[in-house]
């Protein structure tokens, strides 16, 4: 979709719009403003968010705030072992007709809306998880044979639990590679905790006012979507967010021929099995973009690639059993490698 | 020399031309500012060590001065080099400039990508936008906010070095007024000195500073002194190393005397020091260095004067008129007019290549002399017991002069005030085997004509 230079909003209208939509979902989500905000930032930039969080830290209340916020159409899927790929996707089914004939009619499933939370994605099969592959990463399902498109703007938040692993199955490396973004959700603070339990327990709940009319959601959020992605970049910050992403990936994997600008850090060569994908690069610009737009701006700088590395790069490490033995994150990593990618910038 | 974008820009007054244009004022006033560092860097670098160079040649000792010498040079080899790139690294091209402005004021990269995309950018929808944001900050990135100083910070180090610098200047001055107030004083100086008080000096250049005047006999004795001095100098087991950081002290002795004036060489004037009375200094009879040195308290200063001439001086004269044409010689310009009060019947220059040595011991046939003072002079010489009497062909040569190197520092009581005074160190020295501690010598019989000298000996 294409939008004529005379229709796109300004940055203006942008970072209104996202403040207005953050301020919406704040009235039922207390704290987590940068859980809220990634999210929006994935959202804007067209990509799809993993959301970590212990039971009861409000997972499925901030998707379901977002949904009302935009206005847009929302699905709940609740992924358990026994979910088949059909039941996302949708099948075909037997419809007997007014003549009494019988025909194969396709019945959309959940996936077919505008925002969908996928609860609890790890405790379904692997083969359940990646029919979802292919909703998220190229916007339409294929059932029978026929393809059939999904509706944009499409959002998948996917949620998992930390706890309780047993029966579970992690998402596999090529899944979490097409979540834009990966949020933490963490137990909140004494305060925000207050905040809470006076909130939702009262006689009276907060009530979300959409932010666009029900018939120019979709395209209202396509325009905003179509701004990020003309976001002036300089050759140098493009460079830099791909030499960012390249110092993910160890010196000794297998996959490299050509070993310049690999990680420099040790940290990542010992810990690191495999780095980030390209999407990587691309969700850090397209988030550095969004960033821009909201702090006013038409350019993206070096600071709003920093911004947006950790939900960017962070599940797209695959560590190892040293990491795992020596107790590191891949939070501590990204903080190395960015180090190490500025340092040989020369700032 | 203006960029290609610079001259597309230059009629234009659009925002991207008022940005640009900002923005080579910022650079040119970065670049100021880098030359300055370079310039008072370097410089202050280069002036400091040479004020202090000067300073330390007034205050610290030879050896002290070498080793600040040493540690000079190689600081400013070391820094010098590294000053130099950090200035340069501070000189900006406009991309540099634009990173620079982004970062100080705030931009995010506003101005790095205009200049980025200048070329190719203006077809994108949101370009405009960018280049009015930009150009609507231009107060943001005036010059002044982006380098507050005209005049670089390292400036102060310069200044610091120019104070050093004035302070060793009017040290240097001092001391040469001092030094033409001690021209003038020495023309009609005489010293009255102790002969026991002499040492081999330190420094050979100091050789032609001074003229000597004594009988014959407490010259000789000085002489003997000095021979084994050199000897007990020159006589270990120097290695090359140390001939080498003998050298260097040598050196920076010179560079020294150079630096604060105090090279007496350059001095018409001599010091015309009187040997009042002659002292029994028996030379050395063994002259294995550490065992019989008469005086080790100064055999420090025999190791300076090693380069003398004391080793060239194996040439034996065989008369008056030889040694008075050596000395005329080889006593540099100084000598060439000796004072008219100088007593020119001997000359003798241990600073020249008529050192002393064991040839300038006058032949007994020259010694023959019949003054009664300085006879008695020579039997004072021998307060050793095995001397008391004195040797038999004791020369009489009341009038003999040389010109004797001494180690005649400047002093505070000295016409140059600010000169360090010579402060000759403390040695425990042990006996002579032919002395024994407190115990009354025997007495002999004494010729009756020797009592009186004897007496006057011993008073004294």
């Amino acid at each position: 979709m294409s939008l004529a230079r005379n229709d796109l909003p300004t940055v203006a209208d942008f970072a209104r719009t996202f403040r207005r939509i953050q301020g919406e979902v704040h009235k039922v989500i207390v704290g987590h403003e940068q859980p809220v905000e990634e999210l929006l930032i994935a959202l804007f930039a067209g990509g799809h968010v993993l959301i970590e969080g212990v039971p009861g830290t409000g997972k499925t209340m901030l998707v379901k705030a977002l949904g009302q916020a935009l206005n847009l159409s929302f699905s709940r899927i609740q992924f358990t072992v026994d979910l088949m790929p059909a039941d996302i996707t949708g099948t075909r089914i037997i419809i007997s007709g007014d003549d009494g004939r019988r025909e194969f009619r396709f019945s959309p499933g959940p996936v077919f809306c505008h925002i969908l939370l996928a609860d609890e994605i790890n405790r379904a099969t692997p083969k359940t998880q990646s029919a979802l592959l292919e909703a998220m990463a190229e916007l339409q399902v294929t059932v029978s044979g026929t393809t059939y498109p999904l509706q944009p703007p499409f959002f998948v938040m996917a949620t998992l639990n930390p706890i309780e692993m047993e029966g579970t199955y992690p998402l596999p490396e090529a899944q979490l590679d097409r979540f834009f973004f990966k949020v933490r959700l963490n137990y909140p603070e004494e305060s925000e905790l207050v905040r809470i339990i006076s909130s939702t327990t009262g006689p009276e709940l907060h009530k979300i006012e959409p932010i666009f009319e029900a018939g120019e959601a979709a395209g209202r959020i396509e325009s905003l979507k179509h701004l990020v992605r003309e976001v002036i970049v300089a050759p140098e910050v493009e460079q830099y967010a791909a030499r960012l992403t390249r110092a993910t990936v160890p010196e000794g994997s297998k996959f490299i021929i050509n070993k310049e600008g690999l990680a420099r850090d040790e940290a990542v060569n010992r810990y690191v099995s495999f780095g980030s994908s390209p999407r990587g690069g691309q969700a850090l610009m397209l988030g550095a973009k969004v960033w821009a737009l909201l702090d006013g701006r038409a350019n993206a700088s070096y600071e709003d690639i920093d911004r947006v590395a950790y939900p960017a790069l962070g599940h797209r490490l695959t560590l190892n059993y040293a990491a795992e033995a020596d107790g590191v994150d891949p939070a501590h990593l990204i903080q190395k490698v960015l180090k190490s990618v500025r340092d040989s910038r020369g700032h | 020399m203006a960029s290609p974008l610079q001259r597309r820009l230059k009629d234009r007054e659009d925002g991207l031309a008022l940005s640009v244009r900002q923005l080579v004022r910022v650079k040119r006033r970065i670049n100021l500012l880098a030359a300055q560092q370079l310039a008072f860097s370097s410089l202050g670098l280069l002036i400091g060590a040479g004020g202090l160079l000067v300073i330390a040649a007034f205050l610290l000792s030879a050896s002290h001065f070498l080793a600040l010498g040493v540690v000079l040079a190689v600081l400013l080899v070391a820094l010098l080099p590294l000053v130099a790139i950090r200035a340069w690294r501070r000189f900006a091209g406009l991309e540099r400039a634009a990173a620079i402005v982004d970062q100080k004021a705030e931009l995010n990269g506003r101005l790095s990508t205009i200049l980025a995309l200048a070329e190719k950018g203006a077809d994108r929808p949101l370009w405009p936008f960018l280049v009015e944001d930009t150009a609507g900050r231009l107060d943001d990135f005036q010059p002044n906010r982006i380098e507050k100083h005209r005049i670089s910070r390292s400036i102060y180090g310069f200044v610091a070095a120019c104070l050093i610098a004035s302070l060793a200047g009017l040290m240097t001055y001092s001391a040469r007024r001092n030094q033409e107030a001690l021209r003038k004083f020495l023309k009609n100086f005489t010293l009255q000195v102790d002969p026991s008080e002499i040492a081999p000096s330190d420094n050979p250049s100091d050789g032609g500073g001074a003229q000597v005047e004594a009988d014959p006999e407490t010259l000789r004795s000085l002489a003997d002194r000095l021979e084994a001095a050199n000897q007990n100098g020159h006589g270990g087991n120097r290695t090359a190393m140390d001939q080498l950081a003998h050298k260097a002290k040598d050196l920076a002795s010179n560079l020294q005397d150079r630096l604060t004036g105090r090279q007496l060489r350059d001095t018409p004037e001599k010091v015309k020091i009187r040997l009042a009375e002659a002292m029994g200094d028996r030379p050395p009879e063994n002259n294995e260095p550490g065992d019989s040195n008469p005086n080790p308290a100064r055999e420090k200063g025999g190791h300076s004067s090693s380069n003398s001439g004391a080793g060239k001086s194996d040439r034996k004269p065989n008369s008056d008129d030889q040694q008075q044409a050596d000395s005329n010689t080889d006593a540099g310009p100084a000598d060439q007019n000796p004072p008219p009060n100088s007593p020119s019947a001997k000359a003798f220059n241990p600073g020249g290549p008529e050192g002393p040595g064991a040839g300038d011991e006058p032949v007994a046939g020259q010694h023959a002399g019949s003054s009664p003072e300085a006879s008695g002079q020579t039997a004072g010489g021998g307060s050793d017991p095995d001397h008391l009497m004195g040797p038999p062909d004791a020369p009489s040569h009341k009038n003999e002069n040389f010109e004797i190197m001494i180690d005649a520092r400047l002093s505070d009581r000295s016409p140059i005030a600010s000169a360090q005074p010579y402060v000759p160190p403390r040695v425990k020295t042990a006996l002579s085997p032919y002395q024994h501690p407190d115990e009354p010598l025997d007495r002999g019989t004494v010729p009756a004509g020797d009592r009186e000298t004897i007496r006057r000996v011993f008073e004294r």
